[in-house]
């Protein structure tokens, strides 16, 4: 199926394509202000925002790449599924009901809310770039690769169909139809991944003991499958990929927009409430496709190449089970709801990226706040044109290249950069801004300087011998670089700016706790 | 002490209990991976394959979905009855 085009998969993936330009059509109407564009009027509810906050996060990489995982290693890849779901009670018990409180459109309005306003955004929104470039660079380059080999399509054509379908969505149906169209895919996904999970359970009367039983008789590891394999065997990976996993979900920007989109406090607790319940579920369902996968595949020789190896890689794990247990017809559903989880994930980037600059960089910094509704509505719908462009530039220019570091340094810097700002903003009266902007700006250096560092840099893209920094993650130092610098820089703040921030807590406080009542 | 300041005594403390429990309860488990691989391969009884391990790592998860609607809840009850104090204390 990696020659030639796989029409099953195109026609649904097309049928998806065409319900999505509806939907962004229709948005389009309501999409004229900053508010609708943004934040899509906050009219959403919390179920429905929940549904598209688990669309936003549930990527190609949870559904592929951990069912992947525990095809490759069994118990190891259940690792990866209950770091995934752990970042989602964090947002709700620190960060989501004085998100929504203090902000309006994205999560540099809560870090400016007392401190110095263009120091803040700047900081806020460069973090915020950095993460969306590096996680749209991933995804742009995963989807060339996936699509390439789902639908039998060029490399270069996949990228660019990616980058001009975003930018669609983006510019002209706004946060409605980025909502719209995550909250369809996180609907596509539940639904195959929940007929897949319990197709593999119905093989073996749906009992967990008996399908490990098969798993461990097939897989080459046996026994040891059911337990840690290795794959995180040192003290130092298994805190920094724990606190990247814990603090990387609050820290990303596309995610905490959407907490905009709610009316109130309540609804953002909901939000927290159903994405963490829908992610949890979604994890376990997808530890049972990969054990399936272990099982059923080695009963099926037309999966794999002559090596042993999966058609494709081994991502295709839960495409080729799909094609096992039911046929061409359900592995293209599968296939189609693939590509459909990177344009929603994509989107919701694109807008993030759009958000920052218009509205940040544009709005606040360049025009001092007194840009007009339609100067900054002009900027939002040109943004997502650039991102688009440059997104499928930098696809195209990575064509090939392991880029998997890239998504750890992502959630790294989202975790050691704006998840600190943002609660220390929340939380600690001491934060000053100058606190604030050193301590943003050590976790950013340390981060990239130790992925540099590390083995996936140091020697599989640049051909050393052996890495300076010999772990994958840098986020145990570079979160606890940033908080000692914050700590010490803020409290050591003798400037008249830093007496200023720490006078604007109380007022804050008020306004984080009681919302809109705080103004009447 | 006004309602305000109870309001916000009261979401910082439960803010920092839940956060507290899970990341000690999260990173616990990772650390057992490195140091207990064993134990965690252990079968969770005889006669079965399934294992500690397993087993925990399904619990951590239905265990941080049940925290989240456990802290709604708690912050729904007693919250709203903060913010209906407050209300009133502003009218007058």
């Amino acid at each position: 199926m990696s020659n030639g085009a796989n029409w099953s998969a195109i026609s649904m993936f097309v049928l998806f394509v065409g319900a999505t330009l509806v939907m962004t059509y229709i948005a389009a109407r309501r999409s004229r202000t900053t508010d609708e564009f943004y934040a899509a009027g906050s009219r959403f509810g919390g179920a429905a925002n929940g549904l598209a906050i688990s669309g936003d996060y549930m990527s190609a990489s949870t559904f592929l790449g951990i069912s992947a995982m525990v095809y490759a290693f069994g118990f190891d890849g259940i690792l990866y599924s209950i770091g995934g779901t752990v970042g989602w009670p964090i947002i709700l018990f620190l960060i989501a009901d004085r998100l929504r409180n203090l902000g309006r459109y994205t999560f540099a309005d809560v870090a400016s809310y007392r401190l110095d306003r263009v120091s803040m955004r700047g900081i806020s929104a460069a973090g915020s770039l950095a993460v969306i470039t590096l996680y749209l660079l991933t995804q742009m380059v995963g989807a060339g690769a996936l699509v390439e080999v789902l639908f039998g399509l060029p490399y270069e054509v996949a990228v660019t169909l990616v980058g001009i379908l975003m930018t669609l969505y983006v510019t002209f149906g706004g946060m409605l139809a980025t909502t719209w169209v995550q909250i369809v895919k996180a609907l596509l996904l539940l639904f195959g991944g929940t007929v897949l999970a319990l197709l593999v359970l119905a093989e073996f009367d749906f009992s967990l003991g008996k399908l490990l039983e098969a798993a461990t008789v097939t897989h080459a590891l046996g026994g040891a499958i059911v337990g840690p394999v290795g794959s995180i065997d040192d003290p130092i990976t298994a805190l920094s990929l724990g606190l990247a996993f814990l603090f990387g979900p609050a820290g990303l920007p596309h995610v905490l927009m959407r907490f905009f989109t709610v009316p109130d406090a309540h609804e953002a607790r909901r939000s927290a409430l159903y994405s963490t319940a829908i992610i949890g579920y979604f994890q376990i369902v997808v530890f049972f496709i990969g054990l399936g996968a272990i099982v059923i595949l080695a009963q099926h020789p037309e999966a794999k190449t002559a090596t042993g190896a999966l058609i494709g890689g081994g991502n295709m794990a839960s495409v080729h089970l799909a094609g096992a247990l039911v046929g061409d017809l359900f592995m293209g559903f599968i296939s189609a709801v693939a590509f459909a989880t990177i344009l929603a994930v994509v989107a919701g980037l694109t807008l993030a990226a759009s958000s920052a600059v218009s509205h940040d960089l544009y709005a606040h910094i360049i025009r001092h706040g007194r840009a007009t509704d339609k100067d900054i509505m002009r900027i939002a719908r040109i943004t997502p044109l650039f991102v688009g462009l440059i997104a499928i530039g930098l696809g195209i220019l990575f064509k090939g290249q392991n880029v998997a570091f890239l998504g750890l340094l992502a959630l790294s810097i989202a975790a050691s950069v704006n998840f600190p700002i943002l609660v220390l903003a929340m939380f600690w009266r001491g934060l000053t801004t100058r606190g604030a902007l050193w301590g943003g700006a050590v976790g950013l250096v340390v981060a990239i300087t130790l992925v540099v560092l590390s083995p996936a840099v140091w020697v599989v893209v640049l051909g050393n011998q052996s890495a300076p920094y010999p772990y994958d993650y840098p986020t145990l130092f570079s979160l606890a670089a940033a908080l000692l610098t914050t700590w010490i820089v803020s409290i050591t703040d003798r400037s008249a700016r830093g007496d200023t921030d720490r006078a604007g807590f109380d007022k804050q406080e008020e306004r984080a706790l009681l919302g809109k009542m705080a103004d009447g | 002490m006004t309602s305000l300041a109870q309001l916000s005594r009261f979401m910082r403390r439960l803010s920092l209990l839940f956060s507290a429990v899970l990341v000690v309860a999260y990173l616990g488990f990772n650390l057992a991976v490195v140091y207990a691989p064993g134990w965690l391969s252990a079968p969770i009884m005889e006669g079965t394959i399934i294992s500690r391990g397993i087993v925990m790592a399904i619990l951590l998860i239905i265990g941080a979905v049940a925290a989240t609607s456990l802290f709604v809840r708690l912050l729904n009850r007693r919250g709203d009855v903060l913010l209906e104090a407050i209300r009133k204390e502003r009218r007058s």
